[in-house]
């Protein structure tokens, strides 16, 4: 059964919280929040967060099929992993 | 007795400082023991942004002369000295250039690709624009200062994603992809941002340097651009008879990327033995046995994934191998296991669970 995008949401919230050794409280992460410029995430920490986001629903992302200028906020990110349920 | 050579360096703005990160890098790598190249401060002219630094290459015997020595960590994970003549490294640089071209420095100069950018400038006496670091946000800041850039394809879509929108206004004329696979993907976005760009993709290795350039717009290599090449029967493609570690294979007059044969794994340009994350691992932490490997991923090409049997749960093995091995080898995808499936000769089956 697909996850509502409030739970990939919050799910990518607890795994930024997680990845950042609690750094970037759960709580206190906004949707609208930058993933690297805002949250201090590199790289790395991005992919980790992501990757584990997409164990968790059960996709892969196919490279073709991301536009990483559009994929910065954790909203921005979260709906386009859900969209790929 | 040194061999000196002149490189000349277009820097922006903050000229001293840039300077000396540059030769802090390379210095840096020459106490480390990793390079034998030394640059000796010298200026004889300088304008606002331009430095003369006269290019010592260190020889510890009359032999030595010339040439450049740089450690990578090539396919087995094995630290090794690759030797190339200075001369030789400059005669294979077959790209144009000119006075005005200003290459932003993406990657480390101690290694061979952006040892690789330096020799290009050196060559096209043109100039080099060097970030505050080699981080992502730095070569960001840095961006509206150059118009050539040479960089990975992973590092590009960081790039991406640091800039957004934005980065169409950065003053690209030429965009060298390296290091890693360039997919059609990469290509066409790249053009899209940079219709203007002249865009090329290098396959080059550490032991033979540059092997083939591309520059039509689609991914993988010509055949036709390639020379005393052939394919195995395991798929990996030789050149001069020497096997590269990497497999291909042949569509129409092309060849594709479809792997590597060994198990390094290559989490945007950094390459990871599966066997270093592996020894860590059991050195840190109470793990009994434990299996790492490649894990696509849509951003880094390859990050880096781990099976282990062991008490210690995941995030404390996270938090623990993140100060035992860089970063880019620390596992973004960490499971825990009952036991690790072998195969029939009792070995760790290595990509049953890939």
């Amino acid at each position: 059964m697909n996850k509502t995008l409030e739970q990939v949401v919050d799910f990518m919230k607890s795994e930024i919280e997680s990845v950042s050794l609690g750094a970037n409280a759960a709580a206190e992460v906004r949707e609208t929040d930058e993933i690297i410029a805002d949250l201090g995430l590199d790289s790395l920490d991005y992919a980790t967060v992501m990757l584990r986001c997409e164990t968790w629903l059960g996709i892969k992302v196919n490279e073709a099929a991301a536009d990483w200028r559009a994929l910065r906020t954790v909203g921005q990110l979260a709906a386009f992993l859900h969209s790929h349920q | 007795m040194t061999t000196e050579y002149k490189l000349w360096i277009g820097l922006p703005g903050r000229f001293p400082d840039e300077v000396d990160r540059l030769m802090s890098l390379l210095n840096a790598s020459v106490a480390a023991g990793e390079s034998n190249i030394h640059l000796s401060p010298e200026r004889s002219k300088s304008f606002d942004w331009i430095c003369d630094r006269r290019w010592t290459v260190h020889e510890e015997t009359p032999d030595e002369a010339g040439w450049v020595s740089l450690q990578t960590s090539g396919t087995t994970g094995q630290a090794k000295w690759v030797r190339r003549r200075f001369d030789d490294i400059l005669a294979k640089k077959r790209g144009r250039g000119a006075p005005q071209d200003r290459w932003l420095l993406c990657y480390n100069p101690a290694r061979w690709a952006g040892f690789s950018v330096l020799a290009h400038v050196f060559k096209t006496a043109a100039q080099l624009v060097v970030p505050r670091d080699l981080e992502p946000r730095s070569i960001a800041d840095a961006m509206p200062s150059a118009t050539h850039l040479s960089l990975t394809p992973s590092m590009f879509r960081k790039l991406l994603l640091y800039c957004g929108s934005g980065i169409s206004a950065m003053p690209v004329r030429q965009l060298t992809f390296g290091g890693e696979y360039a997919s059609q993907k990469v290509l066409d976005d790249a053009r899209k941002i940079w219709p203007q760009a002249h865009i090329t993709h290098v396959y080059a290795t550490t032991e033979l340097g540059d092997i083939c350039a591309v520059d039509d717009g689609n991914e993988g290599l010509p055949q036709h651009k390639l020379r005393n090449w052939q394919i195995t029967e395991e798929g990996e493609l030789m050149v001069d008879a020497h096997a590269t570690g990497d497999l291909w294979e042949q569509r129409g007059d092309r060849l594709i990327f479809s792997g590597r044969r060994e198990e390094v794994i290559n989490v945007g340009g950094a390459k990871v033995h599966p066997a270093r994350v592996e020894a860590a691992c059991i050195a840190v932490a109470d793990v009994v046995e434990c299996r790492a490997y490649a894990v696509k991923n849509a951003l880094l090409g390859e990050v880096v994934g781990l099976d282990y049997v062991g008490s210690i749960e995941p995030q404390q093995l996270r938090a623990l191998l993140l100060s035992a091995v860089p970063k880019f080898a620390v596992p973004a995808k960490i499971d825990r296991l009952d036991a690790l499936p072998l195969s029939a000769a009792g070995k760790i089956l290595r990509r049953a669970l890939k």
